[in-house]
């Protein structure tokens, strides 16, 4: 049995072989002899035709009296929001639309489908259907008014929707459809409660070829969202590119990041995704820029080492398919996270260009004041005077003679410096007699760190290599390789204390490679960046060949 | 009623589909094809006026005739809907239906039934009733009224359309299509064994001769305009009985293409309705479009 019903023309034709019936919303008991000779004037220019295969005259009673109460609650609501509504006839239609709603609860998600479609108009007198009604219908107001900051951003991005996306379909159309299944909505539910966001598109929409479309478009409308929306957006697709986890669950209302008929939206995925962050990139670097400046200045830099820094920070933030604004999880404000990585990445800098510093044992016996002149002197190559301007902001009350007093009593320590090319020769050697036996132990350091690390199998060298040539930590290393982290510890564990053993085994006690790398770690060289190329590497190395032939 | 397929643009005086509702060649708009049909068919249908003229002139009731003709000629085209769609048509005109109404109207495009084999037969039914591609989308289908009651077992909601907005863009029918080619064995259409008979439609302007055509044996000699309205749209115990002749109006309709609405007064008044209602009351006031204010 086959039946066509229209929720705004309120009646149902039903074709059982070849016998036509209709049934009249008015008087759903009766079942009225019909034919397709009224097909016209039963449903006239209404759009909203439902086609359905039925089992019996009840479901199309009940299917067209929730199509009835859907089309009926959208009116009476336009009607208790529209500013020319008469008082006592928008208390008749709020206490029509609380009875409706209460018997039909699919009709209020009906209407925050349709109202999530765009903000009301400011004509809308939203106030006044708020005080006249009462029940699931005042609820439904309430949470209408609340909502209306986050429908607006949604309706923004939808707005903001890359052109060249939707070239070719029928926007209208996807954007109703978008609204009818529930997408709208969604989204500006997971605006306003920071959820993850998910396509839940029941199995009679998703079959419709509009859904197709959609799907395809929606990676990119979530991405408008995110730029224009979701202050927070990484936090949100990262959240939706994971599994829930036990602390998601302890959030209210969390939803599960891959329910949905469709699925969750990919987040931040495929080379759309990353278009995004690198317009995210392109908007924020004035931003990043001034933040690097003003950190590196803090740091004592001068105008050359910081915009060689500001170069590096650059370079870093698009490496790795910008891996570290992908990091970015919302926990803090952007501004706070990035200031973090320009920090950690001014310490990697500092420790690349110089080796990794250790504070002396005398400077450390010195106090904090002692620690802070040997670092500005020994480590950062200052002058007295410039020492005394850098510190007196954090000891008031050293002098010049105390700074001096506290550099004759630290040990002499060497410092590689950096200079032009063409001023290199013209240096002194600085003839320290202790160089040669510090050349001497570190290479024998490096020679036992070499063969130790070519004993490894090819997997174990590469995470040597990520952890201490990369400098990435051992949970970005078990993200990178999908390895468990704790089974990652367990083997730089049992290597490092094997690799112990083999310096012992040789004379090198851990003193002593602890001096050497406080006073000239750029004398150790373990061979890092000359062992093979990591596969990803030789690709990216590939490519750019590619494309340099390409551009020559 | 073998259909012509083609004509000649009255601009370019080249042949063209009378489907088309723009010249294809030089683009000159504004072509109403049900209005061109039946004006390629005025031949006939004076031929039926003028046979049934003869009869009731030999009946004795060619008075009474003459003025059916004129009351006719005052007739209009009603539409009934139920009160929520009357009122989607009035509340349309404020800034919230460009909002909410145009987002729910396009829900999904103008359905067809889906494929599939039984849905395929009402399918070939339902295209039949609507004539051919592309025209059928645009015809909204209508009675003719002298009076404003129209088929209110369609919708307490009488829709009078206002003729000078539609007499350009209209033509009238026998009765009603779908059942017409249905009792002519024209639908399911099959093979040319059809009879296609033509005269049984007109243009607006000619509708008095297809009423007279169609009711003038009906009609007594003392015949009031009452009597004169009860012939025209005759009401069935059920819609199937319904009698009264077709209006297809080619092209949009809005508040604006309406005289006015007349609102049923065993209108059902059961939750849901009585909000709009009032609602629906209240605007044609404001709007002067209330056609039966008074009863």
């Amino acid at each position: 049995m086959k039946a066509i019903l229209s929720g705004r023309a309120a009646a149902a034709l039903i074709v059982d072989g070849d016998t036509w019936h209709r049934i009249d919303a008015d008087r759903p008991e009766d079942l009225w002899a019909s034919g397709p000779h009224e097909w016209s004037y039963v449903f006239g220019v209404c759009q909203d035709l439902q086609f359905l295969d039925v089992q019996s005259h009840e479901d199309v009673r009940a299917a067209l009296t929730a199509a009835v109460d859907q089309e009926h609650a959208l009116s009476l609501a336009l009607i208790c929001l529209d500013p020319e509504t008469r008082h006592e006839t928008r208390e008749l239609a709020a206490d029509d639309l609380d009875q409706i709603v209460t018997r039909t609860p699919m009709a209020i998600e009906f209407l925050r489908r349709v109202f999530s479609s765009k903000p009301l108009p400011s004509t809308a007198s939203i106030r006044r259907a708020r005080a006249v009604s009462s029940g699931v219908a005042r609820e439904f107001f309430d949470r209408l008014e609340h909502d209306q900051p986050a429908i607006a951003r949604v309706h923004d991005a939808w707005n903001a929707l890359p052109s060249e996306i939707l070239s070719g379909l029928d926007v209208a159309e996807i954007f109703a459809f978008a609204v009818h299944s529930g997408l709208c909505l969604k989204f500006a539910d997971a605006v306003r409660q920071s959820h993850p966001i998910e396509i839940p598109l029941d199995s009679t929409i998703a079959e419709h070829q509009t859904a197709g479309d959609l799907r395809r478009i929606v990676a990119s409308w979530t991405a408008s969202i995110v730029q224009d929306a979701i202050p927070a957006l990484p936090h949100h697709r990262q959240l939706a590119s994971r599994p829930p986890s036990r602390r998601d669950a302890r959030k209210p209302g969390t939803l599960p990041a891959h329910s949905g008929s469709l699925g969750t939206v990919p987040a931040y995925s495929g080379p759309l995704a990353l278009l995004e962050f690198s317009d995210l990139l392109v908007r924020e670097l004035p931003f990043i820029e001034r933040l690097t400046h003003m950190i590196s200045r803090r740091q004592g830099m001068d105008a050359d080492e910081i915009e060689e820094f500001t170069a590096e920070v650059r370079l870093r933030l698009v490496k790795n398919d910008y891996a570290l604004l992908r990091a970015y999880q919302g926990r803090a404000l952007f501004s706070t996270y990035i200031a973090a990585v320009i920090r950690r990445m001014l310490i990697n800098y500092r420790r690349h260009q110089r080796g990794k510093w250790h504070d002396s044992a005398e400077a450390q016996r010195l106090g904090r004041l002692g620690i802070d002149v040997e670092r500005a002197l020994v480590r950062d190559g200052r002058t007295l005077q410039e020492t005394l301007t850098l510190l007196r902001e954090k000891h008031p009350e050293v002098t010049i003679d105390e700074i001096e007093r506290i550099a004759r009593l630290l040990p002499a320590k060497v410092r590689q410096k950096f200079v032009p090319i063409e001023e290199a020769e013209s240096l002194e050697s600085t003839g320290d007699a202790d160089r040669v036996v510090r050349t001497d132990m570190a290479a024998r350091i490096s020679a036992v760190v070499c063969a130790f690390i070519d004993s490894l199998p090819g997997d174990e060298q590469l995470i040597f290599r990520l952890r201490y040539d990369c400098d990435m930590t051992v949970a970005q290393i078990s993200r990178s390789l999908h390895r468990d982290q704790q089974v990652l510890y367990r083997l730089f564990y049992k290597h490092l204390d094997a690799l112990r053993a083999e310096l012992t085994k040789v004379g090198v006690d851990a003193r002593a490679v602890e001096d050497l790398i406080g006073s000239d770690s750029t004398l150790l060289d373990f061979r890092l960046k000359n062992r093979t190329a990591r596969p990803s590497e030789e690709n990216e190395i590939e490519g750019a060949d590619r494309q340099e032939d390409t551009s020559s | 009623m073998g259909e012509a397929v083609s004509t000649t643009c009255e601009r370019c005086t080249i042949e063209i589909a009378i489907s088309a509702m723009q010249c294809p060649h030089c683009g000159s708009p504004g072509r109403y094809p049900n209005v061109i049909q039946a004006s390629l068919e005025a031949e006939a249908l004076n031929k039926r006026y003028e046979d049934a003229l003869e009869r009731a002139h030999s009946a004795g009731t060619g008075s009474a005739t003459q003025r059916f003709e004129k009351a006719i000629d005052s007739s209009y085209a009603v539409i009934c809907v139920k009160a929520n769609e009357a009122h989607r048509l009035v509340f349309g005109e404020t800034e919230l239906k460009a909002t909410y109404y145009a987002t729910s109207d396009t829900r999904f495009p103008r359905a067809k039934p889906p494929t599939g084999a039984d849905w395929d037969a009402i399918r070939e039914l339902v295209d039949g009733v609507l004539f051919t591609d592309p025209v059928k989308r645009h015809i909204r289908f209508a009675a003719l009224a002298i009076t404003f009651e129209g088929l209110t077992s369609y919708g307490p909601c009488t829709l009078v359309c206002d003729t000078s907005m539609i007499e350009h863009r209209s033509s009238t029918f026998e009765t009603n299509s779908c059942r017409f080619f249905v009792k002519r064995g024209a639908i399911p259409f099959k093979d040319g064994s059809v009879d296609l008979s033509q005269g049984f439609r007109s243009t607006w302007l000619d509708r008095s001769k297809l009423c007279t055509a169609k009711l003038a044996a009906r009609l007594a000699p003392d015949a009031t305009e009452a009597e004169f309205a009860a012939i025209l749209m005759e009401r069935g115990a059920t819609t199937a009985d319904d009698e009264y002749v077709e209006v297809h109006i080619c092209g949009p309709m809005s508040l604006r293409t309406l005289k006015g609405i007349a609102i049923d007064q065993n209108a059902p008044t059961a939750v849901g309705h009585r909000g709009i209602l009032a609602d629906l009351r209240d605007r044609l006031r404001r709007h002067d479009l209330l056609l039966n204010e008074s009863t």
